[in-house]
């Protein structure tokens, strides 16, 4: 697996030279292989489609500007989530400044719905794993989704949110806790 | 939970962190212990089926797609060495060309205000020639006499006017102190 994994890496710091040279191919291949990742964080992390949509631009074109920022001897998928999480931790401080005594705890959750049970359909299932996700408290909620969805490793999360790694890892066991809790309550087990 | 081994190192194991002899430790261990066996294929299954990409992903509109594409694509381009001396050449050459706009612009209206000034002064010039001569007269020596009186007049005026300008500079200490007591 860690094979796999340092293989992707290569192909991924291919491309990314190619695109550092001007060649479009470059980019597109990084953009068309881990744009649903980085904007399934996103989306789940703000919870508004608009939003997650202009924090990918902006994720984007920041990777483009700090581009020669780029440390080799990081996964190229780590370094754009990294950027990605300094785009949303932006948008959070931005939305506590405009409203701060709003409550929009209730709507900044835009993708949770209070589904009645129906037959468990692919669908279904991942309304209802996103909604348990979305119930998680942001920082376990962040862990998890750079976790699972980015492959970043612990040591990484922990620079990435600025913790210590047994925190990083605390929050990662505290996240799959509630996300079980929330999945048995909707008639999801795990195994 | 009697073993918590899991707690431990089952996320770091998971994540490829341990160094190769703990993972190796911690495999074995997992062979043996029904706890940590049970939490390692839950997890794994729920990484499986739950968390995948297909689950957690999205995918953004394609106006999102092609905005970003478009601008990377470009933004990338634009900072090789063959474009940046295409753009610096390009905004050097605008910066020229408003300089020149400017220049040009000053220039004419300096010129035009010269313009206007001139036929002002060809006029007064014009006036002064086509007044026509005063008949002369013959100068008496009562009026000569007069005209004496009235510049040895202006004269002392001048002088008064002048020593009370300097008095009053006197005053605000511009002059030495000598100068101000005698």
């Amino acid at each position: 697996m860690q094979e796999l994994m340092q293989n992707n890496n290569e192909d991924d710091q291919g491309a990314f030279d190619l695109w550092l040279k001007g060649d479009t191919k470059g980019f597109s291949t990084l953009y068309e292989k881990y744009k649903n990742r980085v904007f399934g964080f996103l989306i789940r992390m703000t919870g508004n489609r608009e939003i997650a949509e202009d924090l990918l631009q902006e994720t984007f074109f920041a990777a483009l500007r700090n581009a020669d920022q780029f440390d080799r001897g990081r996964s190229f998928l780590s370094w754009l989530f990294g950027i990605a999480h300094k785009r949303t931790i932006d948008y959070f401080r931005h939305v506590k400044v405009e409203s701060e005594h709003k409550e929009d705890a209730e709507n900044a959750v835009g993708s949770r719905i209070d589904r009645p049970d129906k037959e468990l359909s692919n669908k279904n299932i991942q309304a209802i794993v996103r909604d348990a996700v979305a119930e998680l408290d942001p920082l376990q909620r962040e862990v998890f989704l750079l976790r699972e969805m980015a492959g970043v490793p612990f040591k990484e999360i922990a620079v990435i949110m600025n913790c210590p790694i047994n925190t990083a890892l605390g929050r990662m066991r505290l996240a799959l806790k509630n996300i079980r809790k929330e999945l048995k309550k909707r008639g999801i087990d795990g195994v | 939970m009697a073993c918590n081994l899991w707690e431990e190192m089952g996320l770091l194991y998971s994540s490829g962190e341990l160094n190769e002899q703990e993972g190796e430790t911690f495999a074995a261990h997992i062979r043996q212990c029904s706890e940590c066996t049970y939490e390692w294929e839950t997890y794994q299954h729920e990484r499986e089926h739950l968390f995948s990409i297909d689950i957690l992903g999205d995918t953004p509109s394609a106006t999102c797609d092609a905005e970003i594409l478009r601008v990377c694509s470009e933004g990338r381009q634009r900072v090789t060495h063959l474009s940046i001396i295409s753009l610096f050449l390009k905004k050097s050459a605008i910066s020229l060309a408003l300089f020149l706009i400017g220049f040009t612009v000053v220039g004419y209206l300096v010129f035009r205000a010269d313009l206007s000034e001139e036929p002002k002064t060809a006029a007064g010039t014009g006036k002064e020639t086509e007044t026509p001569a005063q008949p002369a007269t013959p100068v008496t020596e009562a009026a000569m006499n007069k005209q004496h009186d009235i510049l040895a007049d202006s004269i002392q005026h001048d002088s008064v006017n002048f020593a009370n300008r300097r008095g009053n500079i006197d005053l605000k200490g511009v002059y030495p102190v000598d100068l101000q007591n005698k």
